[in-house]
Protein backbone atom coordinates (compact mmCIF):
# COMPACT_ATOMS: atom_id res chain seq x y z
CA UNK A 1 0.00 0.00 0.00
CA UNK A 2 1.36 3.38 -1.13
CA UNK A 3 0.99 6.77 1.03
CA UNK A 4 -2.19 8.64 0.90
CA UNK A 5 -2.14 11.82 -0.98
CA UNK A 6 -4.15 14.70 0.04
CA UNK A 7 -5.44 17.09 -2.55
CA UNK A 8 -7.59 20.07 -2.92
CA UNK A 9 -9.97 20.97 -5.48
CA UNK A 10 -11.47 24.84 -5.18
CA UNK A 11 -14.98 24.65 -4.60
CA UNK A 12 -15.83 27.60 -7.12
CA UNK A 13 -14.66 25.66 -9.91
CA UNK A 14 -14.95 22.31 -9.43
CA UNK A 15 -18.65 19.99 -8.77
CA UNK A 16 -19.12 17.13 -5.90
CA UNK A 17 -20.81 15.13 -8.31
CA UNK A 18 -17.43 15.16 -11.05
CA UNK A 19 -15.57 14.64 -8.19
CA UNK A 20 -17.53 11.70 -7.17
CA UNK A 21 -17.74 10.29 -10.80
CA UNK A 22 -13.80 10.61 -10.99
CA UNK A 23 -13.36 8.62 -7.36
CA UNK A 24 -16.04 5.72 -9.17
CA UNK A 25 -13.54 5.67 -11.93
CA UNK A 26 -10.41 5.50 -9.77
CA UNK A 27 -11.48 2.95 -7.29
CA UNK A 28 -9.27 0.29 -9.06
CA UNK A 29 -6.02 2.62 -8.97
CA UNK A 30 -7.03 4.17 -5.42
CA UNK A 31 -9.28 4.28 -2.69
CA UNK A 32 -10.40 7.69 -2.11
CA UNK A 33 -13.04 9.99 -0.27
CA UNK A 34 -13.71 13.86 0.50
CA UNK A 35 -12.82 14.91 3.27
CA UNK A 36 -15.15 18.22 3.49
CA UNK A 37 -17.04 20.75 1.50
CA UNK A 38 -13.89 22.57 0.43
CA UNK A 39 -12.97 19.51 -1.59
CA UNK A 40 -10.25 18.23 0.71
CA UNK A 41 -9.71 14.63 -1.23
CA UNK A 42 -7.70 11.50 0.55
CA UNK A 43 -6.24 9.52 -1.89
CA UNK A 44 -5.41 5.61 -1.49
CA UNK A 45 -3.18 4.39 -4.13
CA UNK A 46 -3.28 0.66 -4.42
CA UNK A 47 0.13 0.73 -6.28
CA UNK A 48 3.03 3.21 -7.63
CA UNK A 49 1.33 5.04 -10.17
CA UNK A 50 3.67 8.61 -11.13
CA UNK A 51 1.46 11.68 -10.89
CA UNK A 52 -1.39 10.07 -9.85
CA UNK A 53 -3.24 13.17 -8.14
CA UNK A 54 -2.53 15.07 -11.45
CA UNK A 55 -4.05 12.39 -13.35
CA UNK A 56 -6.54 12.78 -11.05
CA UNK A 57 -7.18 16.82 -11.28
CA UNK A 58 -7.17 16.23 -15.01
CA UNK A 59 -9.84 13.83 -14.90
CA UNK A 60 -12.60 15.83 -12.56
CA UNK A 61 -11.72 18.42 -15.39
CA UNK A 62 -12.65 16.26 -18.31
CA UNK A 63 -15.77 15.20 -16.07
CA UNK A 64 -16.82 18.87 -15.60
CA UNK A 65 -16.63 18.92 -19.25
CA UNK A 66 -19.07 16.13 -19.90
CA UNK A 67 -21.30 17.32 -17.19
CA UNK A 68 -22.04 20.75 -19.31
CA UNK B 1 5.55 38.39 -17.03
CA UNK B 2 3.34 39.57 -13.87
CA UNK B 3 0.64 37.41 -14.53
CA UNK B 4 2.55 34.34 -14.66
CA UNK B 5 5.33 32.41 -12.66
CA UNK B 6 7.04 29.19 -11.53
CA UNK B 7 6.04 27.02 -8.59
CA UNK B 8 7.74 23.96 -8.35
CA UNK B 9 7.22 22.30 -11.73
CA UNK B 10 4.09 24.14 -12.57
CA UNK B 11 3.87 27.53 -14.04
CA UNK B 12 0.92 29.80 -12.39
CA UNK B 13 -0.82 31.87 -14.88
CA UNK B 14 -3.24 34.95 -12.79
CA UNK B 15 -6.50 35.87 -15.17
CA UNK B 16 -8.61 38.52 -14.05
CA UNK B 17 -12.08 37.07 -15.16
CA UNK B 18 -13.04 41.02 -16.22
CA UNK B 19 -10.98 40.15 -18.80
CA UNK B 20 -11.06 36.28 -19.50
CA UNK B 21 -15.07 34.31 -18.76
CA UNK B 22 -14.91 31.90 -17.05
CA UNK B 23 -16.64 29.70 -20.06
CA UNK B 24 -13.33 30.81 -21.66
CA UNK B 25 -10.69 29.56 -19.06
CA UNK B 26 -12.33 26.14 -18.83
CA UNK B 27 -12.61 25.89 -22.60
CA UNK B 28 -8.93 26.45 -23.11
CA UNK B 29 -8.14 24.56 -19.87
CA UNK B 30 -10.03 21.40 -21.88
CA UNK B 31 -7.44 21.65 -24.52
CA UNK B 32 -4.48 21.72 -21.96
CA UNK B 33 -5.73 18.00 -20.45
CA UNK B 34 -3.80 15.66 -22.97
CA UNK B 35 -0.12 17.98 -22.49
CA UNK B 36 -0.49 19.40 -18.70
CA UNK B 37 -1.50 18.68 -15.33
CA UNK B 38 -4.08 21.43 -14.85
CA UNK B 39 -5.38 22.77 -11.25
CA UNK B 40 -7.63 25.60 -11.76
CA UNK B 41 -8.17 27.57 -8.37
CA UNK B 42 -8.37 31.33 -6.80
CA UNK B 43 -11.61 33.37 -6.42
CA UNK B 44 -13.84 33.00 -9.42
CA UNK B 45 -14.93 37.16 -8.94
CA UNK B 46 -11.75 38.73 -8.37
CA UNK B 47 -8.73 36.23 -9.95
CA UNK B 48 -8.48 32.96 -11.08
CA UNK B 49 -5.64 31.03 -10.97
CA UNK B 50 -4.54 28.18 -13.52
CA UNK B 51 -1.82 25.94 -12.82
CA UNK B 52 0.14 23.98 -15.38
CA UNK B 53 2.65 21.54 -15.10
CA UNK B 54 3.73 19.62 -18.52
CA UNK B 55 3.25 16.12 -18.95
CA UNK B 56 6.52 16.07 -21.65
CA UNK B 57 9.55 17.92 -21.49
CA UNK B 58 8.00 21.02 -22.44
CA UNK B 59 8.50 24.40 -21.48
CA UNK B 60 6.40 25.58 -19.25
CA UNK B 61 6.42 28.89 -19.74
CA UNK B 62 6.04 28.03 -23.15
CA UNK B 63 3.01 26.48 -21.93
CA UNK B 64 1.73 29.16 -20.68
CA UNK B 65 2.07 31.58 -23.19
CA UNK B 66 0.01 28.78 -25.07
CA UNK B 67 -2.50 28.71 -23.02
CA UNK B 68 -2.73 32.44 -22.80
CA UNK B 69 -3.41 32.60 -26.94
CA UNK B 70 -5.68 29.74 -26.32
CA UNK B 71 -7.74 31.99 -23.86
CA UNK B 72 -7.77 34.88 -26.20
CA UNK B 73 -8.98 32.37 -29.15
CA UNK B 74 -12.32 30.91 -26.88
CA UNK B 75 -12.82 34.50 -25.60
CA UNK B 76 -13.53 35.38 -29.55
CA UNK B 77 -15.21 32.42 -30.03
CA UNK B 78 -17.63 32.44 -27.21
CA UNK B 79 -18.14 36.33 -28.37
CA UNK B 80 -18.99 35.47 -32.00
CA UNK B 81 -20.94 32.31 -31.04
CA UNK B 82 -22.98 34.87 -28.69
CA UNK B 83 -23.74 37.79 -31.39
CA UNK B 84 -24.56 35.23 -34.14
CA UNK B 85 -26.70 33.07 -32.06
CA UNK B 86 -30.16 34.41 -33.22
CA UNK B 87 -28.70 34.26 -37.08
CA UNK B 88 -27.52 30.34 -36.24
CA UNK B 89 -31.26 29.63 -35.23
CA UNK B 90 -33.07 31.49 -37.67
CA UNK B 91 -31.77 29.95 -40.42
CA UNK B 92 -32.16 26.15 -38.69
CA UNK B 93 -35.38 27.53 -37.86
CA UNK B 94 -36.01 28.16 -41.78
CA UNK B 95 -34.50 24.96 -42.55
CA UNK B 96 -37.02 23.33 -40.43
CA UNK B 97 -39.98 25.03 -42.08
CA UNK B 98 -38.61 23.92 -45.54
CA UNK B 99 -38.76 20.53 -44.86
CA UNK B 100 -42.00 20.45 -42.61
CA UNK B 101 -43.67 23.43 -41.91
CA UNK B 102 -45.96 21.59 -39.24
CA UNK B 103 -43.06 21.12 -36.88
CA UNK B 104 -42.90 24.94 -35.93
CA UNK B 105 -45.19 26.48 -33.61
CA UNK B 106 -45.11 29.84 -35.74
CA UNK B 107 -47.48 31.69 -32.96
CA UNK B 108 -44.17 32.13 -31.15
CA UNK B 109 -42.13 33.08 -33.99
CA UNK B 110 -42.70 35.59 -36.30
CA UNK B 111 -45.86 36.56 -36.30
CA UNK B 112 -47.93 38.53 -33.48
CA UNK B 113 -51.46 37.09 -34.88
CA UNK B 114 -51.43 33.53 -36.07
CA UNK B 115 -52.05 33.57 -39.85
CA UNK B 116 -55.50 32.38 -40.77
CA UNK B 117 -54.05 29.95 -43.50
CA UNK B 118 -52.20 28.59 -40.50
CA UNK B 119 -55.22 27.89 -38.38
CA UNK B 120 -56.12 25.52 -41.48
CA UNK B 121 -53.39 23.44 -41.61
CA UNK B 122 -53.98 20.08 -40.67
CA UNK B 123 -50.74 17.21 -40.29
CA UNK B 124 -49.29 16.14 -43.68
CA UNK B 125 -50.99 12.58 -42.92
CA UNK B 126 -54.59 13.38 -42.65
CA UNK B 127 -54.72 15.46 -45.58
CA UNK B 128 -53.11 12.02 -47.61
CA UNK B 129 -56.03 10.13 -46.03
CA UNK B 130 -58.47 12.25 -46.90
CA UNK B 131 -56.87 12.29 -50.31
CA UNK B 132 -56.97 8.88 -50.80
CA UNK B 133 -61.17 8.59 -49.48
CA UNK B 134 -61.85 10.81 -52.66
CA UNK B 135 -60.23 8.75 -54.58
CA UNK B 136 -62.16 5.34 -53.54
CA UNK B 137 -65.53 7.65 -53.30
CA UNK B 138 -65.38 10.38 -56.52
Amino acid sequence: MQEKIKITLNNQFYTRKAIQDTLKQFKELCSGRILNNRFEIELSPKENIPNIEGEFYNYVLGMMKNEN
Amino acid sequence: MENMHMKGDYIVLEISPKAYSLESVYAAAYVFLDRAYVILDGDAKNRIIVKLKPKSKESPKQLGHQFFNELINYSDYIKRAKETKKVRETLLQRALITNNPNVIDFSDLFFEDKPDSLDNTEPLEKEEKNAGKDKDNP
